[in-house]
């Protein structure tokens, strides 16, 4: 039992130097960011402005702000693969790269998502307590997404 | 016991740490990208056929209220949709031809894998319609296609869906509200 604890001590040390590239604002990225959602959107009210940016856009955008937990392996992996698959879906950093069709239906999405409550993942609001949001900022997000026009 | 744990453990971290994460999807197999330097052939009405098949698997089974159905004839969409890719239309058509197939791809791939979602499927099904519709005016339709409206969906902006006859069961609310579908257009087959 004691060598086992010790490998695993040993194992649990190494794998920490095992750090994928960060998901952050580079120079390659920042021209790939085709129209951030915010940016295209001027009139969007302030608190809801900040309300997409502390809930979503870790894992929805190519800027991810990263505290010093999301460091820690293996919880580093289960981080990246929120962010890989987050952006697949949905990535706020290119939204004038989508055609109007499928902005009309990440609209329709996002705002079902928090109303469900599928979305932010309750594994991340379990750590980030201020990307909760409670039945009024849900109501004020999801108002504001489905009053946008097509 | 002991040494079985001392193997257990460490295989067990080192197995999650590398387990990579991959799905079949069409951002890793995107045919029409391999394909620089073959001429494209053009598509035309009956390389529709078999998407125009699949799609009418996935109404009906919506309108069965079969998520499990759905999601196979979702599947069912992806092969002629990627083929779809592969081709092109002449002219300034090209690049939304190319946007709305893909699109379509993406729809299909996510009613696909929302087995467990109606709700969701039928989401998609929703705008998988309208790339269909749009397609079908590009390329022209194999057969005569029918838009059948129901306003209730969608809190009052309503969808469509497309079928080979007139009258057909409701895939956004299933067989049994048979009161909310009108035919509001009719596409002319000219395969």
């Amino acid at each position: 039992m004691k060598t086992a604890a010790k490998i695993t001590a040993v194992l649990f040390l190494a794998v920490q130097f095992w750090q994928p590239p960060r998901n952050i604002a580079s120079p390659e990225k920042t021209a790939a960011d085709s129209g951030d959602f915010i940016e295209l959107h001027p009139e969007i009210p302030a608190e809801i402005e900040s309300l997409l940016r502390t809930s979503c856009y870790n894992c929805h955008s190519n800027h991810t702000r990263y505290q010093f937990y999301d460091f820690i392996q293996p919880g580093r992996f289960l981080v990246e693969s929120h962010i890989k698959n987050g952006k697949k879906e949905l990535n706020l950093s290119e939204w004038s790269g989508y055609i109007p069709r499928k902005q009309e239906r990440l609209l329709r999405t996002m705002a079902e998502q928090i109303e469900t409550g599928a979305m932010p993942l309750p594994a991340y609001t379990f750590i980030h307590a201020d990307a909760r949001l409670d039945s009024g900022r849900v109501k004020q997000i999801s108002e504001w997404l489905r009053s946008l026009e097509f | 016991m002991r040494k079985f744990l001392t193997a257990a453990i460490p295989a067990l971290l080192l197995f999650y740490a590398c387990t990579p994460n991959k799905k079949p999807d069409s951002q890793n197999a995107l045919p029409a990208e391999q394909n620089q330097t073959t001429q494209p052939v053009n598509a035309g009405p009956a390389d529709l056929q078999p998407v125009i098949e699949a799609y009418s698997a996935l109404t009906h089974a919506l309108s069965e209220n079969d998520g499990e159905s759905a999601a196979r004839a979702g599947g069912e969409l992806v092969a002629p949709l990627q083929a779809l890719l592969t081709k092109s239309v002449a002219g300034e058509m090209q690049q939304k031809f190319a946007a709305i197939a893909k699109d379509a791809l993406e729809n299909a791939e996510h009613i696909r894998d929302n087995a467990g979602n109606i709700r969701h499927q039928r989401e998609h099904l929703d705008f998988l319609s309208r790339d269909l519709a749009d397609l079908a005016s590009i390329t022209g339709s194999p057969q005569v296609l029918y838009k059948i409206e129901c306003g209730r969906v969608n809190n009052g902006e309503g969808a469509f869906w497309l079928s080979s006859q007139k009258t057909d069961n409701n895939p956004y609310l299933g067989k049994q509200i048979t009161d909310c579908g009108e035919v509001t257009e009719e596409l002319k087959g000219n395969g």
